[in-house]
């Protein structure tokens, strides 16, 4: 069963996939469902031996290109509506043990051609209003497989956090004449205590307002909404920091450190969103090799992050790795 | 926004995407730059679709 569920409280939907119960969990190696078919082995998704990046529609999606009409009846105070969408999955590399810290920055490259070709296809249909690429590492974050990969969720509305970003852009704009990011970008350059790295075209950040220790925003320079607006030159740079940032986090603690990477991009929806500027946001929920940050009463009932470090500190601490690269 | 860049500082206009119908009606891509030698499709469900980067069509 999969539906969209309506809450009034919060102004919500919440998506009900009770198929992802079913889904592959921490399977061994050579039962891997992302691996090459090999001969022999029962056969996966993946036909080939050889390929650079793979991309398909998740097994167990949220989200369905033809969704079933929900198995529960709404009202109108809780509506509910099919779960129309797509679900898919990025499979970065063949190999099962590598990681982006460790790939070339071509192949970082050609990961960043497959989110904007697939930020295009999907969001070009007609019942897509935000195109969502993500990816969850470790066991911390809810990994269930670990060969390395992504997901991409295109939704058929705009997720909270997208939408709440966009009001506040907008409100920005029209209260200032100028774009929130590139602001909050210009004044990270002119601080610098929380500046981890920077390129001609690209910063990334510790931010101001940090919900996690080693929280990390990746901007462009360059007012874009889209991946696919990037030219050659803000690729490689991309991929540069990208790489840089990922070293440093799996050297801050000597481990292959667990985080979710979130790409932010302009909705799909046909809306007025011209003021969004692109973005990535990177969270690790360490606050230490053995520790990690819970989401509990502060942060789930109420919404209220507390941060146990200050970004000045945890920022001079990335930047201490960065040097060693 | 419809991509307008020309094609040399187009960063993404090397990349093929061959489509694929898996069995149970799923879509799979192969992604390549260009295509790698000996990566040919073995018999499956479908002939694949070979195309590059969608030409933008977010009017938006």
């Amino acid at each position: 069963m999969s539906e969209l569920r309506w809450n009034p409280q919060l102004g919500e939907w919440v998506i009900t996939a009770t198929d992802r119960q079913a889904r592959t969990f921490l399977p061994p190696p050579d039962f891997c469902p992302l691996c090459p078919t090999r001969p022999g082995a029962a056969p996966g998704d993946i036909e080939r031996a050889v390929f650079e990046i793979v991309v398909f529609e998740n097994r167990f999606p949220a989200l369905r290109r033809d969704p079933p009409e929900p198995a529960v009846q709404g009202s109108a105070l809780t509506p509910a509506r099919p779960a129309a969408g797509v679900c898919e999955v990025v499979v970065y590399t063949p190999e099962h043990d590598a990681t982006l810290a460790s790939a070339s920055l071509g192949r970082i490259e050609h990961l960043i051609a497959v989110w904007a070709h697939r930020t295009l296809e999907l969001g070009a249909r007609p019942e897509v209003a935000y195109v969502y690429p993500f990816e969850n590492r470790g066991e911390a974050v809810g990994v269930t497989l670990h060969h390395p990969h992504g997901q991409i969720y295109a939704y058929p509305y705009l997720p909270p956090v997208a939408e709440l970003e966009l009001a506040n852009g907008r409100e920005h704009q029209a209260r200032t004449g100028s774009c929130l990011w590139c602001d909050l970008g210009q004044q990270e350059r002119d601080d610098g205590r929380r500046v981890v790295l920077t390129t001609e075209r690209w910063q990334a950040v510790v931010p101001f307002f940090a919900r996690w220790p080693y929280e990390v925003h990746l901007t462009p320079q360059r007012h874009l909404g889209w991946l696919h607006e990037l030219d050659r030159a803000e690729v490689a740079e991309l991929a540069y920091a990208f790489r840089s940032l990922l070293r440093a986090y799996d050297a801050l603690f000597g481990m292959p450190l667990p985080y979710v990477m979130a790409l932010h991009q302009r909705p799909t929806d046909g809306g007025p969103n011209e003021t969004y500027h692109l973005h990535f946001e990177f969270y690790p929920p360490n606050r230490s090799a053995t520790k990690l940050k819970y989401l509990a009463g502060s942060e789930v009932g109420a919404g209220a992050f507390i941060n146990d470090t200050l970004p000045e500190e945890t920022a001079e601490h990335l930047r201490s790795f960065l040097a060693d690269q | 926004m419809r991509r307008s860049r020309t094609p040399e500082d187009d960063p993404f206009r090397d990349l093929v995407a061959e489509r694929v119908e898996l069995e149970d009606g799923r879509h799979l891509l192969y992604f390549s730059w260009p295509p790698l030698p000996g990566s040919e499709h073995e018999e499956g469900t479908t002939t694949p679709e070979v195309t590059t980067l969608p030409t933008g069509e977010l009017d938006v």
